[in-house]
């Protein structure tokens, strides 16, 4: 196949310059992209968490069993767009807290605050600050925990972050696309008087286009698969050391299967890329010629 | 064959090179191409082996005008062509084999064919010691054969040569025109650039004579002396 040798294209000086590239940015954009999936999953966990309205909160207290309790549904009851509201048990409070602390965590003797879950009747509104008042009156530490107030800004902020690792995703791309154009131009330039030779000889475009792109498809994999290597030892490693430092309190970035293979496929989508944007470079500057 | 009807050249903003120049090669003739350095033989093989497109005019080839020409179907045309290069033009990346093979392989003719041909055409221009050598050791006058055994390679119905002798010494010359005329006598239609005069003249050919940007058709000279 002539495809393969009428240009002499291996010997270039992008041989050597392009897989590092191409490794350099597939490295950055698994990193980015790694964190922007992990981050999507725990906003999805956060939302989840989000199934209750509202939770009123008892400090916790040295008497496990307190009167508290009964006063607090007391009140319920009078208010108006209440369906119900459930007292939580240790075990269950220590589910709740699952999503922020990690699966392992048993609470490890500390006194828990004594949660009461409150569903509310679907389509109504409740009157959040006649139940605030009502409530102080009946019991005084009591606090009623709505979680729009804080859980939803925490999660509007995750999303804003998730989008901008994205972005620095597609810049990446970008780059990856400006560096391609760059080094086919200067190889179609290195190799000028040989691609006329060919042209008028009648080699087809595409035919002339094809060796560049085989060696845009080489360095493209060459370096995605180095990027993606540097990106796993980085992840490796970082996971080391944070199950030594063992802190629990930070959300967990952790990628399910698709999230995996999403990063796995990396190198073939900047082969894909350098292939096309190569074929394009080429094709673009063929056409000049008559 | 090939038809120039008020055909003018120029590059960028320089003078015309060819200006108005009208002609007609047919089928099957075989011209010297002559006139003196930088009259412009070159830049009129290049306007017939599709390197250029005229300034003005219109040019007909294999019967296609080639301004209606849509590009892609330029490069069926151009594997018609046979192109001796002046400066030769063979890829120092790959031997003398593979330089001669080129037109036959982007014709995606098979290994076996192609050897087959290559062999004998390398017999041919006396090279055959050089078959796996680089063009880069080979003397002027070896490139300029391998670019010969290569313009011919694909059995060209037209045979474009600009100065193929020039480095040649004058029997090996002379071998390589008898070569051409040989390939003009079993069809092929051959321009040939020299500035060879005692060459030339052994030939019963035409000429077109170019000189200051027009071009003469000048008709069959008579028989050679030996
Ligand atoms: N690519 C180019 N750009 C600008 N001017 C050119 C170019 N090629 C040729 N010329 C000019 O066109 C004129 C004709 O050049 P050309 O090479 O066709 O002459 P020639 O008859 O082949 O000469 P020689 O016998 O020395 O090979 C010259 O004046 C030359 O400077
Ligand atoms: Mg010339």
């Amino acid at each position: 196949m002539a495809v393969r040798w009428s240009l002499p294209l291996s010997g270039d000086s992008t041989d050597l310059f392009l897989p590092w590239i191409i490794g350099l940015m597939v490295f950055m954009a698994a990193l980015a992209l790694a964190f922007a999936l992990g981050l999507g999953g725990a906003i999805a966990r956060w939302s989840e968490s989000h199934g209750s309205a509202l939770t009123i909160e008892l400090p916790a207290a040295s008497v496990a069993e307190d009167g508290r309790v009964v006063a607090v549904h007391a009140v319920l009851d009078d208010i108006p767009g209440i369906a119900g509201a459930i007292t939580l048990g240790r075990n269950e409070a220590l589910k709740l807290l699952q999503p922020w602390l990690g699966e392992g965590f048993d609470g490890g003797g500390l006194p828990l605050p004594v949660l009461i879950d409150v569903q509310l009747e679907p389509g109504k509104t409740l009157d959040l600050e006649a139940l605030r008042t009502s409530l102080s009156a009946a019991v005084p530490d009591a606090r009623v925990e709505s979680r729009e107030g804080w859980l939803a800004p925490l999660i509007a902020t995750a999303d804003t972050i998730r989008t901008l690792a994205y972005a620095v995703v597609a810049l990446i791309g970008l780059a990856a696309v400006a560096t391609v154009v760059f080094t086919t131009s200067t190889s179609l330039a290195a190799h000028q008087d040989a691609i006329e030779l060919l042209h008028l000889t009648g080699a087809y475009d595409g035919f002339i286009a094809q060796q560049f792109q085989r060696q845009a498809l080489i360095h493209g994999l060459l370096g995605g698969l180095t990027g993606l290597a540097l990106a796993g030892g980085s992840y490796v490693l970082v996971a080391r050391v944070a199950a030594r430092m063992a802190a629990p309190l930070l959300p967990r970035l952790s990628l399910d299967p698709l999230g995996l293979a999403i990063l796995a496929s990396l190198p073939l989508a900047a082969a894909g890329l350098a292939t096309i944007v190569a074929r394009l470079t080429v094709l673009r500057a063929l056409s000049r010629l008559p | 064959m090939v038809r120039f009807q008020s055909v003018s050249l120029r590059y960028g903003n320089r003078p015309q090179v060819l200006r108005d120049v009208t002609f007609h090669l047919e089928t099957g003739s075989f011209h010297f191409l002559v006139g003196p350095s930088g009259a412009g033989k070159t830049s009129l093989l290049r306007l017939m082996f599709l390197a250029r497109r005229p300034t003005r005019g219109a040019i007909t080839m294999f019967g296609r005008d080639l301004s209606k020409t849509p590009r892609h179907e330029l490069p069926a045309l151009r594997r018609r062509i046979g192109i001796v290069f002046q400066d030769f033009r063979l890829l120092d990346h790959l031997t003398v084999v593979d330089n001669i093979a080129l037109p036959l392989r982007i014709a995606g003719i098979r290994d076996g064919v192609v050897r087959e041909h290559v062999t004998e055409l390398l017999t041919w221009v006396g090279l055959t010691h050089h078959a796996d050598s680089k063009p880069t050791i080979l003397s002027d006058g070896e490139k300029q054969r391998v670019a010969i055994a290569r313009a011919v390679i694909a059995r060209p119905s037209l045979l474009l040569a600009d100065e193929p002798t020039g480095n040649l010494d004058p029997d090996l010359g002379l071998r390589l025109t008898q070569l051409f005329a040989e390939l003009n006598k079993i069809g092929t239609t051959v321009v040939m650039a020299t500035h060879n005069e005692s060459l030339a003249v052994r030939f019963p050919f035409a000429t077109l004579q170019i000189a200051e940007g027009q071009v003469t058709q000048g008709g069959r000279r008579v028989a050679p002396l030996i």
